[in-house]
């Protein structure tokens, strides 16, 4: 599902954000890439959907060859790719339903089919009674789950989490792994990028570990 | 799909109603500046035509020229229909008729000093400014031909006039729609800055260029045909009150108002100005 070959990002400066990393993650996987502030965990996710573009090596994801994929193409991309980040970015001055359905008009679903799976999508995150609630109104883990829903409400084949919890306390971080790990039993590919332990221990899945933009470590935990 | 860029370019607008309408009352007034314009243009232009239809050019003769020579050559031109001679003799009858009681000033002069003269009536299709000027300047220079008349200086001020206009017109015109294209790219920059969280979530979402684009090139196209609109009100107006000021003074002299098709092109490229000035504002915006 996704393949990184021997790829590095240097932004304009002496340290690169990441070096000679290589990754292979499988259809239906649910990893972690983990590692100290500054280890290149982000960068590493804005290169799997386009944020950024590698500076050397070659990336595989969803079947695009990154390197080769023009760009007006990126956005085909993302459809493939749901992404859900720290700070949820939704938009404040539309209800919680509403940052779902706009999600789904963006690429394009008939209005018939937005409203047959957007309940569907607040189901899964366990927001029906908060429908139609605005964004700023609700707790932290809830406005998380709210970004989880747009992420994977046009169904990606990959999701990428970049410390989706960091701003959450213990209980509501529990339940956004849970929706996760809810998505990625229905065959989605799930990447998450946290420097918090307590995410992955113990729970069976493969771990990999940065550190200054280089692969140091990789095990199941 | 459009209706959805249609509603959200409304919504645009809604946004930031005081924007829109400034930045619609100004593009309206730069459009009624240059709506004038082509008023005062065209009326001149039609002036100038319809004399041109009316004219007639009468060839004065040296002492002694060979008429017939010169209605011969004369008659070949492709523009000439009919040709009358008037000879000196003729020429002083008719002008004694004219004169009236006062023809005994002529007798005491003796001598005939008029002289005689070729009217030359042109065909229909050839009735315009631009067939009778070149025509006019083959005709002095035949052999025998003393003068020519065919209108009056101020037409010849006139065709001068209209030609300085034109280039004059050309210019204001394309300055006049840069600055309603900027306007507009300007309250778009503006709207795109107050939505660019949204923007940026659509990109990540997988929006294409086109679909993020559609509202606002949607908000700029409607800003620049609601100028144009406006700006037919105001030169509606603007008309009346001349038109009533000139036929007050000269009265049986109607200006024309623009032609519908005219008004519809000035609407129309409103249109366009909007949709480009929004167009190059979202090519900057979307490349950061
Ligand atoms: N846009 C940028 N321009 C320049 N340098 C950057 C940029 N983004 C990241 N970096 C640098 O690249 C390195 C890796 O940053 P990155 O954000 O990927 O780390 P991270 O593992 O996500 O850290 P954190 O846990 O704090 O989020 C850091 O040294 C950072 O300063
Ligand atoms: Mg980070």
């Amino acid at each position: 599902m996704v393949e990184m070959f021997h790829v590095s990002k240097y932004y304009d400066r002496e340290v690169p954000a990441l070096e000679d990393v290589s990754l292979k993650v499988d259809k239906g996987e649910f990893i972690f890439i983990t590692g100290p502030s500054g280890a290149g965990k982000t960068t590493l996710l804005k290169l799997l959907f386009c944020g950024e573009k590698a500076d050397a090596g070659q990336i595989l994801i969803a079947g695009w060859d990154l390197d080769r994929l023009k760009k007006n193409s990126i956005p085909y991309l993302r459809r493939n790719i749901g992404i859900v980040f720290q700070d949820f970015k939704l938009l404040p001055n539309m209800t919680v339903l509403e940052n779902i359905v706009f999600a789904m008009r963006v690429v394009g679903n008939s209005e018939k089919e937005i409203k047959k799976k957007a309940l569907n999508v607040l189901k899964l995150v366990d927001l029906m009674h908060k429908a139609d609630d605005y964004p700023l109104h609700l707790s932290g883990g809830e406005q998380q789950r709210v970004a989880i829903g747009r992420a994977v409400c046009n169904e990606p084949t990959i999701l990428l989490a970049d410390e989706p919890t960091g701003n959450l306390d213990t209980k509501s971080a529990v339940a956004i792994i849970d929706i996760f790990k809810d998505i990625n039993s229905k065959g989605t590919t799930v990447l998450v990028a946290t420097h918090n332990e307590n995410l992955f221990l113990s729970s069976g899945r493969r771990v990999v570990i940065l550190d200054r933009g280089r692969v140091t470590g990789e095990g199941l935990r | 799909m459009i209706s959805y860029h249609l509603r959200e370019g409304l919504r645009n607008i809604s946004r930031n109603k005081l924007l829109a309408i400034t930045a619609t009352f100004i593009i309206s007034i730069s459009m009624m500046i240059f709506g004038i314009f082509l008023i005062l243009f065209l009326n001149l232009n039609h002036l100038h035509q319809s004399w041109a239809e009316r004219v007639q050019i009468t060839v004065y003769l040296k002492e002694g020229a060979y008429e017939s020579n010169l209605i011969e050559i004369i008659g070949k031109e492709k523009e000439v229909a009919e040709i009358f001679y008037t000879s000196k003799e003729k020429a002083l009858i008719e002008f004694k008729k004219e004169l009236g009681r006062d023809k005994d000033i002529l007798d005491s002069i003796g001598n005939n000093p008029l002289p005689s003269s070729l009217d030359i009536i042109l065909k229909k299709e050839h009735r315009t400014s631009e067939s009778v000027e070149p025509l006019v300047r083959t005709l002095k220079r035949f052999q025998g031909v003393e003068e020519v008349h065919y209108g009056e200086n101020w037409v010849r001020d006139l065709t001068a006039l209209l030609k300085g206009l034109k280039i004059t017109g050309l210019l204001l015109g394309s300055l006049l729609a840069f600055g309603v294209a900027f306007i507009i790219s300007n309250t778009i920059k503006l709207t795109l800055y107050a939505r660019q969280e949204e923007i940026e979530i659509m990109k990540l979402i997988g929006a294409t260029r086109g679909f993020i684009r559609g509202p606002f090139l949607v908000e700029g196209a409607l800003q620049g045909i609601c100028g144009g609109a406006l700006s037919i009100l105001l030169l509606y107006g603007f008309y009346h009150i001349v038109a009533y000021a000139i036929n007050s003074r000269f009265p049986g002299f109607h200006p024309d108002f623009l032609a519908p098709l005219l008004l519809i092109q000035i609407c129309l490229s409103g249109l366009l100005l909007g949709f480009l000035g929004s167009f190059s504002s979202m090519e900057r915006f979307l490349k950061m």
